[in-house]
């Protein structure tokens, strides 16, 4: 899982590596439209349907991990 | 190959895969010249009633561009489509869609360099249902799908390798077993099949398309291993043939070297061999002619003749629809009438009269509990049309309207809607020594393109006139994001007094203050 979301990452920002504090207010490639092609691919690749609020919450490459995480247990449940 | 899109959604997914630039929405004020193409693409809007006045102007709009635009640049059209069926008057609504996508087919008829691609070519690939993901469509203006992007990219860029190869002009065919069955030399002028039973009904319509292509513009020729007088007869005596040897431009019909034989007609003709497309049932010719001319377009042949319908679509795909021959010109003129007709409402001459058209009306507030939030939203996230792109908090806000700044909620109105609150201006004060700084200047790009800036500016100079206010200062600071302001202040008559590499300083005497440009904006000061 952990390798799927650093594909789609290292795939939308266009980098070789993505470092484990990529964040979003210190990356200015990180823009709307790239933050909105994030979200779209997380939500394909893992089948995931995110709410707004949590949309707004993914601001870190942390936070998109621990958010996937989070969802796909309670799928689980 | 670079574009520009005109459009009114949040569409920059579906062209991710274009050199591509976005007009802002609804804005047609900047036709960038440097692009290769452009794109429009208009979805109307969700609404429940009439929606006619919507596509009126999006036709308008079109129009302009279409005018605008160098004429020797292609600009593709995609046609609307209501992607809901939420409606309480679906009929009128449907009408109305109906119209514009006629319209544009219309336009495109006139102006060769429009070409119109008709989007339910790729919605018919999917339900309903499956168009609109809710909520992109109210947090991000998306109306279609995200999930349909990369299929979306997929469709129109396969579109767009179409148009390019409609470049063809000349279409060179054999004869025995192409233009009808059999061969001429053994089953002699009566014996051919042509009409009747299979199979040679299937050469019949292959000539009845053959004449259609001919009277479209396209240039028909043989290239046939035969005897010249064998072929002549045969055109001259049977009388079930469809084409006659009028309807060709030219013939190699000899026993010669098919490759040959092409490179001359080329010659002739003054046509370039990548303009050709070769039609031979013959394997080894087309092998042949494949491998020595360079650029010819050879299709594959059908294994048998009710195969021959797949053979007409890849010829029709090969030769332009778009372009106008002198035969159509009288087809033209009725389609011109048709056009002025549909468009009976105002033209827009400029681009001037385009914006007083819009109707736009600036509500100017000072901030207040209500609108607070906005500002500080539009603090936080606007990149591109901020003059100093300093982010402020709730706090921040508060503090200096404490301390005495003005803070100005701009919002805006026009026909196509209200846009709510889209800017801000905070003004500071050195009363003392009677000079301001405007120490913000941003505008939502959801309006740009409007001249709305220019009128804020008048508004913010009379409030600063009421002030006694003498002097007023302004920066620009440069991002990577805010280039298109960099000239701001210049054109309102403020000097330059401090340059650096990321910085601007700007002075200016309040009677020095001129406008560039007057629009008739409505002004409200609530």
């Amino acid at each position: 899982m952990k390798d799927d979301l650093n594909e789609i990452f290292k795939d939308v920002f266009s980098l070789d590596h993505i470092p484990g504090d990529f964040k979003k207010n210190e990356n200015v490639i990180w823009d709307s439209l790239k933050h909105l092609t994030l979200i779209v691919e997380i939500e394909s690749r893992f089948n995931l349907i995110f709410s707004p609020e949590e949309i707004a919450k993914v601001d870190s490459y942390l936070a998109a991990l621990n958010l996937v995480n989070e969802k796909r247990d309670n799928v689980k449940k | 190959m670079k574009y520009q899109v005109f459009r009114n959604y949040t569409v920059e997914l579906l062209f991710s895969k274009l050199d591509c630039k976005l007009s802002d929405y609804f804005d047609i004020s900047f036709i960038d010249p440097e692009v290769d193409r452009y794109i429009w693409f208009y979805l109307p809007e969700i609404s429940f009633g009439d929606n006619s006045e919507e596509f009126n102007n999006y036709l308008n709009m079109f129009e302009y561009v279409v005018k605008n635009i160098d004429k020797s640049k292609t600009i593709i059209a995609i046609t609307a489509k209501r992607l809901t069926n939420i409606s309480i008057d679906l009929i009128n609504n449907e009408d109305h869609l109906g119209s514009y996508n006629k319209a544009l087919y219309t336009i495109s008829k006139v102006y060769k360099n429009v070409k119109v691609f008709d989007i339910d070519d790729f919605f018919n690939n999917y339900k309903l249902q499956d168009l609109i993901d809710w909520k992109y469509y109210f947090t991000s203006r998306i109306i279609i799908n995200p999930k349909l992007s990369s299929a979306f990219n997929q469709w129109f860029v396969e579109n767009l390798s179409k148009i390019e190869s409609r470049k063809k002009k000349c279409l060179v065919l054999d004869l025995d077993n192409t233009l009808w069955g059999g061969v001429l030399g053994e089953d002699g002028i009566s014996g051919i099949k042509i009409k009747g039973d299979y199979p040679g009904n299937v050469f019949e319509l292959f000539q009845i398309f053959l004449l259609e292509l001919r009277k479209s513009g396209v240039m028909l020729a043989i290239c046939s291993k035969n005897n010249e007088e064998d072929v002549k007869e045969l055109f001259s005596k049977n009388k079930n043939l469809i084409l006659s040897l009028n309807d060709f431009v030219d013939w190699e019909i000899n026993w010669n070297n098919k490759a040959d034989n092409i490179v001359n007609l080329s010659k002739r003709l003054n046509i370039g061999l990548d303009s050709m497309v070769f039609i031979d049932d013959n394997p080894m010719e087309r092998e042949l002619v494949k491998q020595t001319i360079q650029g010819i377009t050879v299709p594959d042949f059908p294994n048998d003749p009710y195969g021959f319908p797949n053979l007409l679509k890849t010829i029709s795909d090969y030769f332009s629809t778009f372009n106008i021959t002198s035969e159509d010109l009288n087809k033209t003129i009725q389609y011109k009438e048709n056009l002025n007709r549909i468009k009976e409402k105002s033209n827009y001459s400029d681009l001037d009269s385009f914006i007083n058209n819009l109707m736009i009306e600036l509500s100017i507030s000072e901030v207040d509990e209500f609108n607070i939030d906005r500002l500080v939203q539009l603090s936080q996230k606007t990149n591109q049309f901020n003059l100093t792109t300093k982010r402020y908090s709730k706090e921040d806000l508060i503090k200096l309207r404490n301390n005495g700044a003005k803070i100005f909620a701009i919002q805006i109105k026009d026909k196509f809607g209200d846009y709510g609150i889209v800017g801000l201006v905070i003004i500071l004060f050195d009363q003392a020594n009677n000079i301001a700084e405007i120490d913000t200047f941003l505008l939502s790009c959801r309006v740009l393109g409007k001249g709305v800036e220019h009128s804020i500016m008048c508004c913010v100079f009379d409030t600063l006139k009421l002030k006694s206010i003498s002097k007023i200062e302004a920066f620009f600071f440069s991002t990577i994001k805010n280039s298109q302001v960099q000239k701001f202040y210049d054109q309102f008559g403020f000097d330059l007094i401090v340059e650096s590499d990321d910085m601007k300083k700007y002075s200016i005497d309040i009677e020095k203050f001129k406008t560039p440009k007057k629009y008739s904006h409505v002004i409200k000061y609530i």
